[in-house]
C-alpha cells in the first residue's frame, strides 16, 4: 500500500548541464489535523478563495482541495482531509484522510503532509502527528492557536518540538495570519524536506511476536517494509483492516494469530500502538511543553456549567433554535422580497424588449420565473449555513448534540441529526448538506432520508392556499388558537412526527447497526473567524445556485414545453383564461393529468389536481401557480380570493355536489407533507448519499417511499373521511 | 505535565481490588485508567483519544452522563461507554 515516495519538486537535475534556474516546483500537499484545531481557517488563509469543491469518489466525503502560489510559478495544491483524531479509522472520514494519504482513492499520492496541531491540546494532536511521522511522507507541522495557549497558561518550546519531531514545527496564529508567511515558504519547500525516519524499541518478544505479520504485509499486502512494524501495530488496533489491502481474505487470519501471540507476550494487542504513542508523546511534552498549575476550571468550564445545566441548558439550547428560526424566515424575508422583485424586473425587461411568441414566453415564464422561483431561496440558504457555520465555529454545536442525544438515540440517530432535521424546515436543501457533521455514515444517511419529511418552506403556499380555502376560522380552546392555525400546525407536527418514525424504522431495515454510543469532544469555547464563515457560506451558495439551480432550469424548461404544445387554437369569443385552461388541458402536461387520473381518482382528486400534481414534480410551490393557470384566474398566489371562490365553488359534472370538500383539501395537504416533489432536494441526496449509482439508489429509495407514505396517507384520510361520514 | 506509567507489560495485574467502573466515579475525582470493555471501534477511538490504559482522567462532571478531562481535552461519554472502562480511584 506504501508506494515509493514521489517527489514532484524538480530541482534536483543531476544531468550535468544543470538549468540556471530550476523549474518551479509543483506539489501536493495533504492538509490534516484533529477536529476543532482551526485547520479550515489555516486552508483558507493559504489557499484565499481558489478552492475546489468536490466529492471523494463513492463516499459521501467531500473533497476540498486548494492552490498556493509562489514565486516562479511555483503551485503547492493543498487537499484539505476530514478532520481525524488518528490514522486507526473509527470513522468513514478517518478512513477517507488515510486512504488519501496512502494514495488508494485518488492516484496520486500526496508528496508531503502538512500537520495542524493544536497547541492548546498538544498532547492529543501528537498522536495524529505520531501516525503522520511514520507515512513515509515529508511532514510539515504547523503548531497552531499559540495565542490561546499561552492564554491557559501553556508554553510550546518550538525548538525542543523540532528537535523531538525531526521535523519542521511551524508555531501559527490562523485567525490573525501570524506564522503563515514561514509557513507557506517551508510548504514551497516541502517536499525537499527529509522523510523523517523513527521506530518504536519494542519489547523482544513483543517484535517476535509481530514479526509474521509484518512478513505477510510485505509479502502479501504490498506494504513497503520501512513501516511494516507501524502498520502491523496499528492493525492490531483496528476493528477491522481497510477495505485497499489487496488480500483481505489473507490478512484476516494473520492479524487474529498475531493478536493470540501478542496477547501471550502479557500485552494488550489491541491497545499497544496507543501505549506506545502515548508513551512517546510523554517524553516529548515532558521536554516542549511548560504548563502553568492549578489550570483545572477554564473558561469553557464555566459556560458549560451554564450550557449543559440539566434545566438552563435546554433553556439556552430552545433560545438558541428560535432565534436560528426567527433568523431564517424573518430576516431573509426582505432580502427575499428584494430578490423576487428583481426576478420579476429582469422578466419585464425581458419580456418588454421581445415580441410574443413562444420565445418570450419561454424566457419569461420558463427560465426566468423557474429559475427565479429557486433563486429566491438563497437568502435563507445564506443565513442558515451562517448561522449553523457559527454555531459549528464556536463550539456550541458539540453541545446542541450532547444535550439532544437522548432524544434522538430513541430513534435511532445520533445528537448530530437534530440540527439538520430542524433545518429542514426552511429548506431540505442546507439541511441535507448540513447532515455531513454527522461522523456515521448510517446516521447521517437515515437522517437524509427523513429530512424531506420536514415541512420546508415551499409547503407554506400550499397549506396557505388550501386551508384558507377550505378550513373555517373558528375559535377553539376560547379563543385562544383558530382551528386554521391548528390545521397549519398539524401539519407541521405530522411531517416532525413521521420523519422520527420512518428513521426509527431505517436504522432497523435498511440501516440497520447498532447506535454508537456518545463519545464527543467538547471543544473549547470560541469566537468563529469571520473570514472562515464567510468562506462556508460562499461556497455553499455557490454549490446551492449551480448544482439546484441548472436542475431547475433544465425541469423548468421541460415543464413550460410540456405545458405549452402541442399548441391548442382558442374557439372563437373564448376569453383568454378560458383559452388557457383549453391549452393547459389540450397540452402534454393536460394529457398526463388525464392519464394519472385513474391514480389520483382513489383521493378525490380530478384529472385538474393530477396535472398540478405532476407539474409539481420539480418544485412543489408550482402546484399553486399551476392551479392558478388551470383556474384561469392569471397570477394566483396563495393569498389569493379568486382561485379560493373558485376551488369552492367548483361542481362535479356527475354529481352536482362540490368538487372540493375539506376532505379532499386536507388529504391533499396530507399529500404535500409526504410527497417528495423538489428537483433540488432530489439532486442534493443523490450527492450527499455518494453520487452515482450509490447516490442515486438512496434518491430513488427517498422519493419512492415518500411518493408512496403521500398516497397511501391521502388515501387514509379521504376513504377513511368518507367511512367516517365526512363527506366527499 | 505528568508523564504517563506505562503499564504494557504485565497486563495481568491490572485489576487490582480497589478498581471501580468510571461511570461510578463522582465530580471532581481522578482515576487511573485499567480496562476499556466496550465495542472495538469505540475503544479505538477513546485510545486514540488519549483514554488509554494507564492514562489518568479527572472527573469534570457526572450528571446525565460523564464529562472528562483527558490530557487536556473535554470528553463527553455516555453511561454505555463509562460503565465498560475499569478505573482505580486516586483521590476522592
Amino acid at each position: 500500500m506504501t508506494g515509493p515516495v514521489v517527489t514532484a519538486s524538480a530541482s534536483h537535475d543531476t544531468t550535468g548541464a544543470a538549468p540556471l534556474v530550476a523549474p518551479p516546483v509543483r506539489a501536493r500537499v495533504a492538509l490534516i489535523g484533529n477536529p476543532n484545531t482551526g485547520k479550515s481557517t489555516l486552508f483558507n488563509a493559504l489557499t484565499g478563495m481558489r478552492v475546489r469543491v468536490g466529492n471523494f469518489p463513492g463516499v459521501t466525503v467531500e473533497r476540498v482541495e486548494g492552490t498556493l502560489k509562489g514565486a516562479g510559478g511555483a503551485t503547492i495544491t493543498i487537499l484539505d482531509l476530514p478532520g481525524c483524531y488518528s490514522l486507526s479509522p473509527a470513522s468513514p472520514d478517518e478512513e477517507i484522510a488515510l486512504a488519501a494519504l496512502h494514495g488508494t482513492h485518488d492516484a496520486a499520492r500526496p508528496d508531503a503532509v502538512l500537520v495542524v496541531a493544536d497547541a492548546t491540546q498538544l498532547e492529543r494532536n501528537l498522536f495524529l502527528v505520531s501516525q503522520v511521522l511514520e507515512l513515509g511522507l515529508p511532514v510539515l507541522v504547523a503548531l497552531n492557536q499559540v495565542d490561546a495557549a499561552a492564554d491557559l497558561g501553556i508554553t510550546v518550546d518550538a525548538v525542543e518540538l523540532i528537535h523531538a519531531l525531526g521535523v519542521p514545527v511551524i508555531p501559527t496564529v490562523a485567525t490573525r495570519g501570524e506564522g503563515l508567511d514561514v509557513l507557506r515558504k517551508a510548504l514551497l519547500r516541502a517536499t525537499t524536506h527529509e522523510v523523517p525516519t523513527r521506530r518504536f524499541a519494542l519489547r523482544p518478544e513483543v517484535a517476535e511476536a509481530l514479526a509474521p505479520l509484518e512478513r505477510h504485509l510485505v509479502a502479501t499486502q504490498r506494504v513497503a517494509p520501512a513501516v511494516a512494524v507501524l502498520d502491523a501495530l496499528r492493525l492490531l488496533a483496528v476493528p477491522a483492516p481497510e477495505s485497499w489491502y489487496p488480500q483481505p481474505r489473507e490478512l484476516a487470519p494473520e492479524l487474529d494469530e498475531a493478536r493470540i501471540r501478542v496477547a501471550s507476550t502479557g500485552a494488550n494487542p489491541r491497545s499497544i500502538e496507543a501505549e506506545l504513542r502515548y508513551a512517546w508523546i510523554g517524553t516529548v511534552v515532558a521536554r516542549a511543553v511548560v504548563r502553568r498549575d492549578g489550570m483545572r476550571r477554564t473558561t469553557s468550564d464555566r459556560i458549560d456549567a451554564v450550557a449543559l445545566h440539566r434545566l438552563w441548558g435546554p433553556v439556552l439550547f430552545l433560545a438558541i433554535m428560535a432565534l436560528l428560526f426567527q433568523s431564517i424566515f424573518s430576516w431573509a424575508a426582505p432580502m427575499q422580497d428584494a430578490l423576487e422583485a428583481g426576478v420579476g424586473a429582469i422578466g419585464d425587461v425581458v419580456g418588454s424588449l421581445l415580441p410574443p411568441g413562444d420565445l418570450r414566453d419561454l424566457l419569461v415564464r420558463g427560465v426566468i420565473g423557474g429559475v427565479g422561483s429557486v433563486v429566491v431561496f438563497l437568502p435563507q440558504i445564506c443565513i442558515l449555513f451562517l448561522a449553523i457555520g457559527f454555531l459549528e465555529d464556536s463550539g456550541y454545536m458539540a453541545r446542541a448534540a450532547f444535550l439532544m442525544d437522548r432524544l434522538m438515540r430513541r430513534v435511532g440517530l445520533h445528537g448530530r441529526s437534530f440540527i439538520p432535521m430542524l433545518s429542514g424546515y426552511a429548506c431540505a436543501v442546507p439541511a441535507i448538506m448540513a447532515t455531513r457533521t454527522i461522523e456515521e455514515s448510517r446516521d447521517r444517511l437515515a437522517t437524509m432520508m427523513v429530512v424531506p419529511l420536514m415541512s420546508c418552506s415551499a409547503r407554506l403556499p400550499i397549506y396557505t392556499l388550501l386551508i384558507g380555502a377550505f378550513v373555517p376560522s373558528v375559535p377553539i380552546v376560547g379563543g385562544v388558537v383558530d382551528l386554521q392555525g391548528v390545521t397549519m400546525l398539524g401539519m407541521y407536527l405530522l411531517g416532525t412526527v413521521t420523519a422520527l418514525a420512518v428513521a426509527a424504522i431505517f436504522r432497523r431495515t435498511l440501516l440497520r447497526g447498532p447506535v454508537r454510543p456518545m463519545i464527543l469532544e467538547l471543544p473549547p469555547y470560541r469566537l468563529p473567524h469571520w473570514r472562515t464563515l464567510a468562506a462556508t457560506v460562499w461556497s455553499r451558495a455557490g454549490l446551492f445556485l449551480r448544482r439546484a439551480g441548472t436542475v431547475i432550469l433544465a425541469c423548468s424548461i421541460v415543464l413550460w414545453a410540456l405545458a405549452t404544445y402541442p399548441r391548442t387554437a382558442p374557439a372563437p369569443g373564448m376569453s383568454e383564461a378560458q383559452a388557457q385552461e383549453l391549452q393547459l388541458e389540450r397540452s402534454a402536461l393536460g394529457r398526463v393529468g388525464h392519464a394519472m387520473e385513474p391514480l389520483v381518482a382513489p383521493l378525490g382528486y380530478d384529472w385538474k389536481i393530477g396535472v398540478s400534481i405532476a407539474a409539481s414534480f420539480a418544485a412543489r410551490e408550482v402546484f399553486v401557480s399551476t392551479m392558478g393557470t388551470i383556474y384561469g384566474v392569471g397570477e394566483a398566489d396563495e393569498t389569493s380570493e379568486a382561485l379560493r371562490d373558485r376551488l369552492r365553488g367548483e361542481v362535479d359534472a356527475d354529481t352536482g355536489r362540490p368538487r372540493y370538500t375539506t376532505l379532499v383539501a386536507v388529504g391533499l395537504m396530507v399529500f404535500y407533507v409526504y410527497a417528495l416533489m423538489c428537483m433540488s432536494t432530489i439532486a442534493v441526496t443523490v450527492r450527499e448519499a455518494g453520487g452515482g449509482r450509490v447516490g442515486w439508489r438512496w434518491a430513488a429509495i427517498q422519493f419512492g417511499y415518500m411518493l408512496g407514505l403521500a398516497w397511501g396517507m391521502a388515501f387514509l384520510v379521504y376513504q377513511g373521511g368518507r367511512l367516517l361520514g365526512f363527506g366527499g | 505535565m505528568t508523564v504517563i506509567a506505562l503499564p504494557i507489560a504485565e497486563q495481568t495485574d491490572r485489576r487490582p481490588v480497589q478498581s471501580c467502573r468510571l461511570g461510578d466515579c463522582a465530580s471532581g475525582q481522578t482515576a487511573t485508567v485499567v480496562e476499556l470493555r466496550c465495542g472495538e471501534s469505540e475503544a479505538c477511538r477513546l485510545r486514540a483519544l488519549g483514554l488509554v490504559e494507564g492514562s489518568t482522567v479527572n472527573i469534570v462532571d457526572q450528571r446525565h452522563c460523564m464529562l472528562l478531562d483527558v490530557r487536556g481535552a473535554r470528553l463527553a461519554l455516555s453511561h454505555a461507554i463509562t460503565n465498560g472502562i475499569t478505573v482505580v480511584p486516586s483521590r476522592g
